[in-house]
């Protein structure tokens, strides 16, 4: 963990005070000074001011909701008439509230040794002679940016790179192959009866994940219109875990899985194309018989439901199968009037731009005179990074606009640092094409500016983003619109009608990939992480935030699967020498049930050499350099080296061992009979207080359907952002001391059966933490919840081994003086010191504050009108949260639901949290 | 006559010696080691208990072992002072009475640190006491905790109490046998002026008397109220009404065995072969036998009552956990095994076999407190929060440091006070 100096500490309080005085809305110019005697409309102090926001991963954007309180941007959620997020939200997306007020930020210009402003910079770009410019960007998909680049290559000979680790063009360039050009798939879960997705982790992973997990869970109740998610996948991931048909199969023969599913299609008649011979033995070469007629089933299923499937494809597979997923959902009529829809993408130029490759070459040439690289960090995630350091380091001016100075500022002559996307103007698409505003939420702590800044002054213009942005808009009205909502009005990107064809080259290029020869050792798979390709990695909530599957925290490993550990005979922790064809890096292997065989999947983002990012610094291994080409999937090798090295994980044990905490079931058996969990709820023999001597007046509860959670663990950081709890390091997670006062209890069965159960303090009404408290710090409030009074816990921590459930925390340490987050602190909640206990509240403060709205304006509060952080991030609704006397609401009907359980029944606890159980649609079942 | 001279002699004559070398030795080691456990105590007031390996799910490990353990350990005292005078077993008490009674206080205090030292905040820790207070908040009297204090306050009190009014005709007969004037005066203070008037001898009795009477029930209550923080807890393997007569009996089992590592090199440096005889240890060891017994039969009853309750944390627990930790095998082996010879007249006799026997049941029942508190804790009953537990430096530096601190307390009572009741000796003789 860094620590803040105390002169630090003084800077960051006086840039947040500045913030805070100076407004955020209006833009730079006079600097006034406004007194509070008379409050600013939309400012009340204690009240925090909601604004719409953007945030934006490869271009697509996310849309936000900021909480502001007193001019600081605290918190962070999804925008609800957004469509990339609906409400719901993804951990990075809350995470990203941290980064406003990094320390660790790059926070001055540097040219050579000297230090500059932006404003010189700026200018000396405005000067920059004509001649050849590279820019090196992520994809971009901002009408302005497009704008400006456009304008920028009239004055200069303009090469840009888009440059992304995890790309998304094999899509594209499947489109390509089908429709014969670039096409953006779009889907609608919530009107999909069946869902196939082929190595997607189409519920967490994915830039439209949020709201895509929201439409998905909107079909999960069971009853006969349950929808049936097909998941085909190498590793598990949080989309499988929810999956009704789970097959995993090493990341090179999803093709094989896809081909398959068109060979059936066509038998059954539907209009598919045809294979010839070849390639359907090449293709039944690489399954197994249970393999085979997983994919079989699922063809027969999809030709049930004509027009109501939908096929999706991760990035990671080549263009051709997805070529064959569009095939698969144009046969089964799922395009147009079904749940699929193609649109042209938002991205600018998907299929254009230069490779890295041709900028080297350039600088190799001298043709290459200027190369600014903005917003990304190719030197660490490219093919071919130390070249592209040797080449930036020879050219006349390599400018890297970065929040971070990392291993692309190391290699540049000239570093200056970019704003966070709460700090400037910035406008994104969607992958809808929805087109969003980026509004400010706080003035910049830094010299910082915003991309459309630095492409501006390249571009000659003297307007600010702002000016451009609003230049786009014809009146006040309708600009000002688009800024309330966060969108812009009817913008989603038209859909387009477009028959796939199957030319030869796809034939051939199916062949080809399906007699790439069957490794007979390991495949490696790479794959996104929580801190994605390594750009979150200076983030310390997500750096903290365990895998939704593996529990990892502060790291990566070498993901492999029982039988491919028995085989290389390895067990957790043990050393793996890890070689490719072209790299080799030793890092621990760690078992995962649900891998394909002889796959080993191994997370990016990790063992980043920045040493001016503390948090980022050699955390993990980088496994960037066993790439062979632009593929995230080849064949490999992996020796264990004979040592050990622990990895740091939050839960260690996915079995019940006898407990009934996790129930599950399949759809056809409950419809028959859905009593299955009735023997886990309701009164047992006590001498304590009845239900009802317990229940008068307002009592709070809360309801978690575990279908729906897929573990993706957005309410993990959400509650981190809303209740201050502190991240504790890779030490201390080690020794059991992680402070999450949620967690996501991940179970596993023998069949596979994943169920993800958010693990928060249940509120007993019969707790016992309260009666083994000496000192009552913890007590039961009168409507229901298990309350913590700091300043009375002593720190005995009786009450911690009391609670069945292990929900409390501890302060080991005075772990807030660690933390460089005093500004992002939410006012309404305690910050703890060292010493005491603390767990989670309910998020009373929101029921708090809904109170008092509810006392001021008389009247009583409204069903539904607090919702507690979890809730609210939550993407797929799984937590809901509400009054127990309740009607006519979902919650209330949830307490009524047939499938509803209490954790650890037995014990007599009567939580207050219940749980639904999870009820799997496989097809198979009867 | 003679033979109480020579008694007197043995008694006194060392008292006034200079110290050895060998003592100055044992004195620096265990003056280090006491240093050191206050070096780390202030470290961990400093920084945090974070410097313990405590975590979750064992938010209690060492520092509440060593509580309960050191607990333990003076209950031997008591059982000797209080329960044998009461059932007048005066020729093998008294010979070794002051000896435990003096080991009781110190091993009070050695385990009285730590309900304050495991604490968050250690500062608060008399929030645990019914103290007047303004706020009018009491301690929250369903918790075992402040029964805790309560009973640990008490005993201590008393046991001190008892200890002192055990000793004033001895330190009477120092102050006028003593050699230099400010012995005298010492000493004198510290008689309460003691004349042996046949008044005060009646008086002393009665009091005496009384005071072991008030002792006698401690013994059962206190170890009793320590096994509450266990037994009233949803933990598995703490949550069973088998802990207090377990926990009582494992503590006399414990405080025996200590009577004897701390009689056997007593006497051998002092020459007292003849005042602390092979019976007093004989019978040492058969108490501990008993006690011992008593306590396999609890292991016993612990397996069965997981199995019988049916409670799936329970008997992953005794069932898969234990089987596998070696913490259990350490402790079945020096707790149920080990004792096991003192069957025979002849271990019992046996100088190296009872001081052996009885270290290896110190480190049993040691062991046998690591077992029940953090393995219940690291099994509990959602196994998505087993965990893993690894003691600190400073964990064992804390634990090494009451081991000296208790062993310095004690050389310097063999020093400066009589540790053998000469009165009472010699009113048997």
């Amino acid at each position: 963990m860094s620590e803040l100096t105390r002169r630090e500490l003084l800077q960051l309080l006086g840039s947040g005070l500045a913030a805070l005085q100076a407004g955020c809305l209006e833009p730079a110019g006079e600097q006034r000074i406004v007194p509070y005697d008379v409050d600013p409309p939309e400012q009340r102090p204690g009240v925090p001011v909601r604004y719409t926001g953007l945030l934006a991963r490869d271009g697509f954007a996310a849309g936000v909701l900021v909480d502001t309180r007193d001019g600081r941007p605290t918190k962070i959620d999804g925008n609800p008439l957004h469509p990339a997020t609906r409400g719901g939200s993804l951990p990075w997306m809350q995470a990203s509230i941290l980064d406003v007020y990094d320390p660790q930020r790059l926070q001055q210009a540097r040219l050579g040794g000297d230090t500059v402003t932006w404003s010189r910079l700026l200018a000396s770009l405005r000067a920059l002679p004509r001649g050849p410019v590279w820019l090196v960007m992520p994809p971009q998909t901002s009408p302005t940016v497009a704008a400006l680049l456009a304008r920028i290559a009239t004055r200069h000979d303009l090469h840009v790179v888009y440059d992304a680790p995890l790309d998304h063009r094999p899509a594209y360039h499947g489109a390509m192959i089908a429709y014969g050009r670039p096409l953006e798939l779009q889907v609608e879960p919530e009107r999909a009866d069946v869902i196939a997705a082929f190595d997607a982790d189409m519920l967490a992973g994915m830039p439209m994940s949020a709201a895509w997990a929201r439409a998905f869970a909107s079909r999960r109740a069971p009853d006969r219109r349950m929808s049936r998610l097909w998941v085909c996948e190498p590793m598990p991931t949080p989309t499988g875990s929810v999956a009704d048909e789970r097959l995993a199969l090493p990341a090179r023969a999803v093709a094989a899985a896809v081909t398959c599913v068109i060979e059936r299609l066509g038998e059954l008649g539907l209009h598919a194309p045809t294979l010839d011979l070849d390639t359907i033995e090449a293709a039944h070469a690489q399954l197994d018989p249970v393999q085979l007629t997983w994919t079989r089933s699922l063809a027969e299923n999809f030709a049930e439901r004509r027009g109501a499937g939908a096929v999706v494809v991760g990035d990671r597979q080549p263009p051709v199968v997805h070529a064959l997923a569009r095939w698969i959902d144009a046969a089964c009529g799922n395009v147009g009037g079904g749940p699929v829809a193609l649109t042209e993408p938002a991205t600018i130029d998907p299929l254009g731009g230069d490779a890295l490759d041709s900028l080297v070459a350039a600088v190799e040439d001298g043709r290459a005179r200027a190369v600014i690289v903005l917003d990304a960090n190719p030197v660490a995630t490219s093919l071919h990074g130390h070249v592209l350091a040797d080449a930036l380091a020879h050219v006349p001016l390599s400018l890297h606009v970065t929040r971070y100075f990392d291993e692309t500022s190391a290699a540049c002559r000239a570093t200056a640092p970019l704003a966070h996307e709460l700090e400037t103007w910035t406008d994104a698409r969607a992958w809808t094409g929805a087109h969003a505003i980026g509004q400010p939420a706080i003035r910049p702590r830094f010299d910082v500016v915003s991309a459309i800044d630095a492409l501006a002054a390249l571009a000659g213009e003297s307007r600010g983003a702002r000016e451009l942005l609003r230049a786009a808009f014809p009146d006040d009205t309708s600009w000002r619109a688009a800024l309330r909502t966060g969108v812009v009005a009817d913008s989603d990107a038209p859909r387009v009608a477009a028959a796939p064809v199957w030319p030869d080259s796809a034939r051939d290029e199916l062949v080809r990939t399906l007699a790439r020869p069957r490794a007979d050792g390991i495949e490696l798979v790479l794959t996104p992480s929580l801190v994605y390709d390594g750009r979150h990695a200076a983030n310390a909530w997500l750096q903290e935030l365990p895998h939704p599957i593996t529990k990892q925290t502060w790291g990566n490993a070498a993901l492999l699967g029982p039988a491919t550990a028995a085989h290389l005979g390895v067990s957790t922790e043990d050393v793996l020498h890890v070689a490719s064809e072209l790299g080799a890096i030793e890092l621990p292997a760690l078992i995962v049930p649900g891998m394909a065989d002889e796959t080993i999947a191994i997370e990016l983002g990790y063992g980043r050499v920045t040493p001016a990012v503390p948090i980022a610094n050699g955390v993990g291994v980088d496994a960037y350099p066993l790439r062979t080409d632009d593929r995230l999937y080849f064949p490999g090798s992996a020796t264990p080296t004979g040592e050990r090295a622990s990895i740091v994980r939050t839960q260690l044990e996915t079995a019940q061992h006898g407990r009934e905490l996790a129930p599950t079931t399949t759809l056809a058996a409950y419809l028959r009979d859905s009593r299955f969990t009735a023997h886990l709820r309701g009164d047992q023999p006590s001498l304590l207080p009845t239900f009802a001597e317990t229940s008068r007046g307002t009592q709070w509860g809360m309801s978690i359907d575990t279908a729906l959670c897929t573990g993706c663990s957005a309410c993990m950081v959400a509650c981190q952002a809303e209740n201050n709890i502190p991240t504790v390091g890779p030490a201390d997670v080690a020794r059991g001391r992680h402070m999450s006062w949620i967690r996501i209890d991940r179970w596993l069965a023998d069949d596979g059966t994943v169920v993800n159960e958010p693990m928060l303090c249940q509120h007993c009404e019969h707790a016992p933490c309260e009666y083994v408290c000496p000192v009552n710090a913890t007590v039961h409030g009168a409507d229901g919840l298990n309350e913590q009074v700091y300043n009375r816990c002593v720190g005995t921590r009786f009450c911690s081994n009391n609670c069945p459930y292990k929900v409390r925390r501890f302060n080991w340490f005075a772990y807030e003086h660690h933390d460089a987050r005093a500004l992002q602190y939410n006012p309404d909640v305690t910050v703890r010191s060292r010493g005491v206990m603390e767990k989670c509240t309910y998020c009373v403060q929101r029921i708090r504050r809904a109170e008092h709205r509810a006392l001021v304006e008389d009247r009583p509060i409204a069903a539904g009108e607090i919702v507690t952080a979890c809730q609210q991030a939550c993407p797929t609704t799984a937590i809901v949260f509400g009054e127990l006397h309740e009607q006519g609401t979902r919650f209330a009907a949830m307490r009524r639901d047939a499938r509803r359980f209490d954790a650890l029944f037995e014990l007599g606890t009567r939580p207050r949290t219940q749980y639904l159980a999870k009820v799997k649609n496989p097809r198979s079942a009867r | 006559m003679t033979e109480l001279a020579r008694l007197h002699d043995d008694l006194f004559a060392r008292m006034q010696a200079r110290p050895s070398p060998r003592w100055k030795l044992l004195f620096a080691i265990t003056g280090g080691l006491t240093v050191l456990l206050f070096a780390l105590i202030a470290y961990t007031f400093a920084t945090g208990i974070g410097v313990f390996g405590t975590n979750i799910p064992a938010g209690w490990a060492f520092p509440i072992i060593n509580f309960v353990y050191w607990i333990g350990i003076g209950h031997a005292g008591t059982f000797i002072s209080a329960i044998l005078f009461l059932l007048e077993q005066h020729n093998w008490r008294n010979p070794i009475n002051r000896l435990t009674e003096t080991m009781t206080i110190f091993a009070v205090m050695q385990a009285a640190l730590f309900p304050v030292l495991h604490l968050g905040r250690p500062w608060f820790a008399y929030w645990l006491f019914p103290y007047p207070d303004l706020m009018a908040v009491w301690p929250q009297v369903k918790s075992a905790l402040p029964w805790d204090a309560a009973a640990v306050t008490t005993y201590f009190t008393v046991s001190v109490l008892f200890w002192y009014l055990g000793m004033i005709p001895d330190l009477a007969s120092v102050r006028d046998h003593a050699t230099s004037r400010a012995r005298r005066i010492a000493f004198g203070i510290a008689a309460m002026g003691w004349r042996g008037s046949a008044q005060q001898w009646r008086h002393w009795r009665v009091a005496y008397l009384m005071l072991a009477s008030i002792a006698t029930p401690l013994v059962i209550s206190v170890h009793s109220v320590v096994s509450s923080d266990f037994a009233i807890g949803l933990t598995p393997g703490w949550h069973t009404t088998l802990q207090p007569p377990y926990f009582v009996a494992g503590a006399i089992f414990s405080g025996f065995a200590m009577v004897i590592v701390l009689a056997i090199p007593t006497r051998y440096f002092f020459r007292l072969e003849h005042v602390i005889t092979d019976r007093v240890l004989d019978n040492c060891a058969k108490l501990m036998l008993i006690t011992g017994l008593i306590v396999a039969y609890g292991y016993l009853l612990d397996d069965f009552g997981a199995y019988y309750g049916g409670d799936p944390a329970e008997r992953t627990l005794d069932f898969v956990y234990h089987p596998r930790s070696v913490i259990f095998w350490v402790t079945m082996g020096c707790n149920v095994v080990v004792p096991q010879m003192f069957w025979a007249r002849r271990m019992r006799r046996n100088r190296t076999a009872l001081f052996v026997g009885s270290l290896l049941v110190l480190v049993g029942m040691w062991g046998e407190r690591f077992m029940i508190i953090v393995e219940g804790l690291l099994r509990d009953h959602i196994p998505s929060a087993w965990g893993t537990y690894t003691p600190t430096l400073v964990d064992l530096g804390i634990l090494a440091g009451t081991f000296g601190f208790f062993s310095f307390l004690y050389l310097l009572f063999v020093r400066f006070v009589p540790f053998i009741p000469a009165s009472e000796l010699k009113e048997e003789a």
